[in-house]
């Protein structure tokens, strides 16, 4: 049975995996998915993920499938903060098109279908220096 | 430097640039112990911070600078002009060069003293940067 813990994996790796290959970078995990009480370096990543567990699809009489809504926050603390499109306009939306890939999240081994999305949810947002995005997804975890 | 002197030095720049043979200078000392030929004179000085903390730890830092221009022996609507040109060069350069996020300026009404026959301006420049 795939858990949320499972998923949680697979989607730090999804992450690391983009930023990687994009950025050549990897995101430091926040130490709350709630809080935004840490500090971020100039130029590094930070990222949250938060859960939902909205209903339990039963497909076959003796199978359910835990639904679960994933909200996947990236964090950048821009290296020039004079110049914020140097990443809105050009880095940010190859990372979060990579991200919002449905066949990567499909391919994650807890992950049994993907419901809704994923995509980006709204456009960026910027703090001070430092410019986030979320991505959304609804995905159905392997029955057990 | 520290960015509470840079942001002074610039200032200083601007206004030296503003107006012809302004003698200009970080600090502050009483306009009658200047002599005469120190005329016009700008005085920079009293840089305050103030931190209003924001997510991810970081602080929008704004500095307070308080600018005083004085002129002797000139008509008042030539003491007006020349404040009024050290407010448009600091208006003109939003960043100060750089150092800033954005950067506003304020001109409060003039003070005279008749018996020294010497005007005074006072300008109040808000410097902004998120730290």
């Amino acid at each position: 049975m795939g858990t949320v813990a499972e998923l949680d994996a697979a989607l730090v790796n999804l992450v690391d995996t983009t930023l990687t290959a994009l950025a050549g970078k990897t995101a430091t995990r926040m130490g709350s998915d709630s809080l935004r009480d840490e500090a971020i370096a100039a130029g590094a990543y930070k990222l949250q993920i938060r859960y939902a567990i909205p209903a339990q699809i039963e497909r076959q009489s003796n199978l359910s499938y835990p639904q679960v809504e994933v909200e996947l926050e990236l964090h950048h603390k821009l290296a020039d903060p004079t110049d914020e499109r140097a990443y809105t306009i050009t880095l940010q939306p190859l990372i979060a098109g990579s991200l919002a890939f449905a066949s990567s999240w499909r391919d994650m081994t807890p992950v049994h279908e993907v419901d809704e999305g994923p995509g980006q949810d709204g456009p960026a947002v910027r703090v001070g220096n430092v410019v986030s995005f979320t991505v959304t997804a609804r995905v159905e975890l392997t029955p057990p | 430097m520290s960015s509470r002197g840079s942001i002074m030095d610039r200032l200083v720049t601007l206004a030296e640039g503003a107006v012809a043979g302004l003698s200009a200078e970080r600090g502050q000392e009483t306009g009658t112990k200047l002599n005469t030929e120190q005329y016009p004179h700008l005085f920079v000085f009293e840089p305050v911070e103030r931190d209003e903390s924001i997510e991810f730890h970081q602080v929008e830092r704004a500095t307070d600078v308080q600018l005083r221009f004085l002129t002797k022996a000139e008509e008042q609507e030539a003491h007006y002009l020349k404040a009024d040109a050290i407010r448009d060069a600091i208006f003109g350069d939003p960043t100060l060069n750089g150092l800033v996020r954005t950067a506003t300026v304020s001109l409060s009404n003039p003070q005279e003293h008749p018996g020294e026959a010497v005007i005074e301006s006072a300008l109040t420049v808000s410097a902004e940067v998120f730290a």
